[in-house]
């Protein structure tokens, strides 16, 4: 009974390493398929076409596109290489490998970085980042679309909310920004949500500009930053006056900081609304005046 | 024999004569050029092939880069109390079944040692894998009464 057991668990063992010794082909497959694809995305886009003609040029059988997503083909793989499912996969992969350059540009420049005030920051990481779209704005109007699609959509969100993150902490905006620790969880969401928000407006924006080196894309930016400072401000103005008053009145010192603070943050909610209008102005202006 | 079968459900399903080819040939060295397929399937055939390593290595040959072989199969079930059940099943009825329904009891039980027989999943995986084939896996049907490879 012990030596078949021990034969059981070697031949497991066995299979395990086998597992990923395959799992690791995969992935090789994966990168090798892509970034051929990659090459082809000037001629057809970020589309199923594009990967399609990857595999022509690696002189691999079609009958291999599911390869290109990389999953274990033990379960319905068929299912889920339904059409889009391959550009989706493809403008993850750039939009992956743009976030991975950007990070290690970022933290290449953390010096010049640190000279700046947090608005500049912000500015230049948007800016930085949106620069690894420009060679292939052409494309980039049908990946946004390729990248919004509900089988996509969840996966963006996830690179989002991380480049997101990373945006904010390289701004390190946190230490502007003073509010009572009940109120600090919600600021970090706030923040990053501030941030997936102007990245997104500026991206579409972007992809509409006509103007020489995209000079009206980069003012755009430049005005949203502004507005965000100008909100915060204002906001903390309001907080600092709303606690004077609630002092005078005596008040509980600790319930005035939290009133005073959910006053700027109404205040900021409000400040949206204008911001929103302005976002969308010139991309809805855009869209009429195309035929 | 099959082959007309064949044709006839084709023909039944509203394929022309032009979308299909048939050829008749040997597993173990098929009539096809080296690297010219896309896809290869066999379903409930490999068990028959003599030599099922040999009919692997032609598969392979045929096959373009990229291409994909599918295996449909009877195969080993493993965990009880399935096993028994199947098993049982396998040796005191479908013998007396052949016996009465088809007056053959002898090539069903040839099926069910055969079944036997055949390699496990592990052990035709890794057969593929010695071959040349990546990225090999398998699909457990019933339990493992028959397999996707």
């Amino acid at each position: 009974a012990s030596a078949s057991a021990s034969a059981s668990a070697s031949a497991r063992g066995e299979t395990d390493t086998r597992a990923e010794a395959d799992a690791s082909d995969r992935a090789v497959l994966r990168e090798r398929i892509l970034r051929a694809a990659l090459k082809r995305v000037d001629e057809h886009g970020f589309s199923d076409a594009a990967v399609d003609a990857g595999l022509r040029d690696l002189k691999l059988s079609p009958a291999s596109r599911a390869n290109a997503l990389g999953r274990d083909g033990s379960s319905g793989a068929a299912s889920a290489c339904g059409p889009g499912a391959l550009a989706g996969e493809l403008v993850g992969y750039f939009e992956e490998a743009c976030d991975a350059a950007f990070h290690a540009k970022v933290v290449e420049n953390a010096d010049k970085l640190s000279t700046l005030n947090s608005s500049d920051r912000i500015e230049w990481l948007v800016k930085t980042r949106l620069e690894y779209v420009v060679p292939r704005l052409d494309a980039w109007p049908r990946a946004l679309a390729t990248m919004a699609s509900p089988q996509n959509a969840l996966a963006t969100f996830k690179r989002r909310a991380s480049l997101a993150d990373d945006i904010a902490q390289a701004a390190d905006i946190a230490h502007v920004d003073i509010l009572p620790a009940e109120l600090d969880g919600a600021r970090w969401y706030a923040e990053r949500a501030t941030i997936v928000a102007l990245y997104a407006a500026v991206e579409l924006h972007l992809a509409t500009d006509t103007s020489k080196d995209f000079r009206k894309t980069w003012a755009f930016l430049h005005a949203r930053v502004r507005d965000l400072a100008t909100a915060r401000t204002s906001a903390l103005e309001l907080k600092s006056y709303v606690d004077v008053l609630a002092r005078a009145a005596g008040l509980d010192p600790a319930r005035s900081d939290v009133a005073s603070a959910m006053a700027a943050s109404a205040l900021r909610a409000a400040s949206r609304a204008p911001f929103a209008a302005r976002i969308l102005a010139p991309w809805i202006a855009g869209a009429r005046s195309k035929p | 024999a099959m082959l007309r079968e064949g044709i006839k459900r084709a023909t039944q399903r509203g394929l022309s004569q032009s979308q299909l080819e048939w050829l008749e040939g040997n597993a173990e060295k098929l009539p096809i050029e080296d690297n010219s397929i896309d896809v290869y399937t066999i379903a409930f055939g490999l068990r028959n092939v003599t030599n099922t390593s040999a009919a692997l290595a032609d598969a392979h040959r045929c096959l373009k880069p990229g291409g994909k072989y599918m295996i449909l199969e009877f195969s080993h079930v493993e965990s009880e109390p399935l096993k028994s059940v199947y098993d049982f099943y396998s040796f005191n009825v479908i013998p007396k079944l052949g016996e009465i329904v088809a007056r053959d009891r002898d090539s069903y039980q040839y099926l069910v040692e055969s079944i036997r027989k055949f390699p496990t999943q592990e052990k035709l995986k890794t057969m593929m894998r010695d071959v040349g084939f990546k990225h090999v896996t398998h699909e457990n049907l019933t339990g493992g009464m028959v397999a996707i490879h």
